[in-house]
């Protein structure tokens, strides 16, 4: 480089010129890099989804069977919790806005290749808790496990299921007739693990594909950890504590003392307390368990439809509602409306003691005191305000000159009393089932295969309930539902619905998202997608 | 002394036998089938009748008796009809501490043999044994609580008249207090409302604190009434009166005094453990504490037949043991109590 005045301007320009040199020579290399850096950056920075904290504690109302074999059952607590270890193929909020909507499980979509087959894609990349892949064989295995005839859970399950898998991630689920009530039954099945179903380890080894693992049973709780590879995403609490807490006042307590996040099964007089509470809420959903009045249709007087007909005549239903407050809401059919193929029917019983006393003359009982005394069993220490509505219902008789004589038994004797066919005239009880299916009530109650507490045989209700069970076609089974089968129930009223239960659950104010749903049950995990919007967690 | 030993032992053996057939006839013969409880609403009629012939429930109830008598003079008490074994072992370490002392004595051989085992029902022995030591820490709470209340009481009654009969006045408006209102009252005002303490459930010493209080209101009117009797009785014997005319130290006189007042003491204790006992059972399912008393009363409501029976025996040979040592005690203290024993 030259020296001087000039020199130095040449010095600067030959600078200048070499730096435009590097700049156009390397840009592309420096924009590389930048964007690289960038990029790495973003990553290293980026906020990494939040572990785990905590634990969620639940007070439930009833215990658990200490059987972890879902088809040895049909506990609502123990079917509540199995929710929490295990998966289903697809999840039925049952809400009464859309009570037929199904969010994919472990199955990613569905759909029927002809009458007696259901085929079912299933969701990849998925572990039970001992790390096995879940495929096709687990959903073969559970289904056919599931639909064993000598099992307790048998009567969920519309038939005897036969599966062929077509691939690891495809099964064809294939019926003995055609079944239109297979798609939401389904919905109540956990899957199981084959390798734990042909070692019978099923009933002590609960390994599931859910967002909780099982740790261990201390006394009265059980202790679950989240499954940090559940395949929507980690749960937002470390650890689940189940209590059994079967006393209500004793759930009320803890929850305003902070010892519970949430408990189930509120009574109506303690909402007000709950709602007063500046750390507790109250939620409630119209659920789907029906109470019913349950007639045994085997022998007289309830063998004639026009004396049940007559009876339920003679009950005032609304009055019922009322007593049970927030605890109940009026229901016009034999389904509650968080049930697929939900309608009021048109022929739905009012309370109207006059035309009870006529179809009890048609019927033959000209003299009201020919009529003989009914005995009515109810329960007492499980479902709110059974008492109090027996008493009524007792009462709304007695004012048509019926005589009832009302037992109340505490729960143990009232199950054995309700399956026994020479156990009272009248017993109630509630009947639930954890998907939108209709079947898992009206079949279950009223066709006469199963015989089930209200031992009615009544061909013309059988007609309608087969016709229905067989229409595949679910627009078409909806209106059979709707127009035929409903109708006919309420004509000759096996049962008489009393009320649709609501659920009420308490919790704490400062857990986020947590929603009870109709089926009585709940997930601390959002299992509809984008997952993990919604999830519950606790807002410090 | 071993005369009386024997005579005693012999006359426990034979009660709680009694209470024991009673309570296994009663159970079976009212209404409440555990089958129906386990099996549940769907299940078909053969699976009911199936686990009737395993449970043994098919079999005449004297035949069954004999059948557990068998089992109980090996320690076997049964199995549980709804608890099963720790729940899963498969994969960590399980359920209940019994079952854990075994895994730590047999080492990885335990483990397997839990995991092969964790579906099978739980033995009663195990279930009772694991609640025994909270159960037993809220009745010797209660009965420290209540001495203490009492004592003071006691000494405050001692300072002046007006606040003995003020005292005595409070001791009987509180025993008259039912247990049951007591506690849901004490749970809604010292726990929900102001968080004084903690609420139903059980975490830890801390829970204990507000069932044994609520407990030993049943104590303190009784104790208080033993104790001041007791002290003015004992203060006006002759006895008494001597020793301090001879001059004894206070220290001495004291250590006399202490000798009859306890010997009073105990004996109340001893008659007052029958009532504990069932109100403890009361406050237990009150505060969803996981004692003995709690899975009693699970047991009842579900007719789980081998946990009631089990739980009987326990509390009848627990309450026989203690009023045993009782007598014992006192016969140590009170020499005349031997005499007429």
């Amino acid at each position: 480089m030259g020296k001087g005045r000039f020199a130095r301007r040449e010095n600067i320009e030959k600078l200048i010129s070499l730096s435009k040199e590097v700049m156009m020579k390397y840009t592309k290399l420096i924009g590389l890099i930048m964007i690289v850096g960038m990029a790495v950056s973003s990553l290293a920075f980026a906020e990494s989804p939040a572990e785990p904290t905590g634990t969620f504690t639940f007070a439930s109302a009833e215990p658990l069977t200490g059987n972890w074999d879902p088809t040895s059952h049909t506990i609502l607590a123990q079917i509540n919790i199995e929710n929490q270890i295990f998966d289903k193929l697809y999840f039925a909020p049952s809400g009464v806005d859309n009570p037929g909507k199904l969010i994919p499980g472990l199955a990613v979509s569905w759909k029927q290749i002809d009458p007696r087959t259901m085929e079912y894609k299933l969701r990849k990349g998925v572990k039970f808790h001992d790390g096995t892949r879940f495929d096709a064989k687990d959903v073969k295995a559970t289904l056919e496990f599931y639909s064993d005839p000598k099992k307790p859970g048998f009567g969920w399950i519309p038939g005897k299921l036969n599966v062929k898998i077509i691939d690891d991630y495809t099964a064809w689920v294939k019926t003995e007739k055609p079944l239109g009530s297979l798609l939401y039954s389904l919905g109540l099945v956990v899957i199981l693990s084959d390798e734990d179903i042909a070692a019978g380890r099923v009933k002590g080894r609960p390994n599931g594909t859910g967002p909780w693992k099982f740790v261990r049973q201390e006394k009265d709780t059980t202790i679950l950890e989240a499954n940090m590879d559940y395949w929507a995403g980690p749960v937002r609490f470390k650890e689940f504590h189940w209590v059994y807490v079967p006393m209500t006042t004793a759930r009320l307590f803890g929850l305003l003392a902070g010892e519970y996040d949430a408990i189930e099964r509120v009574e109506s007089e303690h909402v007000p307390i709950i709602e007063k509470d500046p750390d507790a809420a109250v939620q409630s959903a119209a659920s789907v368990e029906n109470k019913w009045l349950i007639f045994r249709c085997h022998k007289p007087p309830f063998d004639d439809w026009r004396v049940r007909r007559a009876i339920s005549h003679a009950i005032d239903r609304e009055g019922i509602v009322h007593i049970l407050g927030r605890a109940g809401t009026a229901v016009e059919a034999h389904i509650p409306r968080a049930k697929f193929g939900y309608a009021p029917t048109p022929n739905n019983i009012e309370y109207n003691p006059k035309k009870a006393l006529e179809l009890l003359a048609e019927a033959g009982y000209k003299d009201i005191r020919d009529f003989p005394t009914l005995e009515y069993i109810t329960s007492t220490g499980f479902y709110p305000k059974t008492k109090e509505y027996a008493e009524y219902i007792q009462a709304t008789l007695g004012a048509i000159g019926i005589n009832v004589n009302l037992k109340v038994f505490e729960v143990s004797p009232w199950l054995e009393s309700l399956y026994n066919p020479e156990a009272a005239d009248m017993i109630d009880t509630g009947w639930c089932s954890g998907t939108p299916e209709p079947d898992q009530i009206i079949r279950t109650i009223f066709h006469s295969s199963t015989q089930r507490m209200t031992f009615v045989s009544d061909p013309v209700i059988d007609k309608t309930l087969d016709k229905e069970q067989a229409t595949t076609d679910l627009e078409e089974r909806e209106r059979i539902l709707q127009k035929e089968t409903l109708p006919v129930l309420m004509e000759r009223v096996p049962a008489l619905p009393l009320f649709t239960s609501v659920m009420i659950w308490g919790y704490r104010k400062e857990l986020k998202n947590f929603r009870g749903w109709p089926a009585n049950f709940f997930y601390l995990k959002d299992v509809e997608p984008p997952y993990g919007e919604n999830d519950v967690y606790r807002e410090k | 002394m071993s005369w009386f030993l024997f005579k005693r032992i012999v006359r426990a053996i034979f009660t709680v036998l009694a209470v024991t057939f009673i309570i296994f006839s009663v159970i079976r013969i009212i209404p409440g089938d555990p089958v129906r409880m386990i099996v549940t609403g769907t299940a078909p009629e053969s699976a009911v009748e199936e686990l009737r012939k395993e449970l043994g429930l098919d079999k005449p109830i004297p035949t069954q008796f004999l059948g557990f008598l068998k089992k109980a003079v090996r320690g076997d008490l049964g199995e549980s009809f709804f608890r099963s074994k720790s729940g899963a072992v498969g994969m960590s370490v399980g359920g209940s501490s019994v079952e854990r002392i075994k895994i730590v004595t047999k080492g990885v051989k335990g483990l397997k043999q839990l995991e092969e085992e964790a579906h099978k029902r739980a033995p009663v022995t195990n279930l009772i044994i694991e609640r025994i030591p909270l159960t037993f820490t809220l009745m010797i709470l209660t009965l420290l609580l209540g001495l203490l209340i009492s004592s003071i009481s006691t000494f405050l009654s001692f300072i002046s008249r007006r606040w003995a009969s003020g005292i005595e006045s409070l001791t009987v408006f509180i025993q008259s207090i039912p247990n049951f209102w007591l506690a849901i009252i004490a749970l809604l005002i010292f726990s929900a409302k102001l968080k004084l303490f903690p609420g139903a459930g059980y975490r830890g010493f801390k829970y204990l604190i507000l069932p044994s209080l609520v407990l030993s209101f049943i104590l303190i009117a009784p104790l208080f009434k033993i104790m001041h009797q007791s002290m003015i009785s004992i203060l006006n014997e002759q006895f008494m009166i001597a020793a301090e005319a001879r001059g004894l130290s206070r220290m001495k006189l004291y250590g006399h005094v202490l000798k009859h007042f306890l010997s009073s003491i105990i004996t109340f204790l001893g008659l007052q453990l029958g009532p504990l006992f069932g109100s403890t059972i009361i406050v237990e399912y009150l505060f969803s504490l996981p004692g003995v008393g709690l899975l009693f009363i699970y047991a009842v409501l579900q007719r789980d037949y081998p946990l009631v029976v089990g739980g009987v025996m326990f509390f009848s040979a627990v309450f026989i043991i203690a009023n045993f040592l009782v007598d014992i005690l006192h016969g140590w203290l009170d020499p005349r109590a031997r005499e007429w024993a």
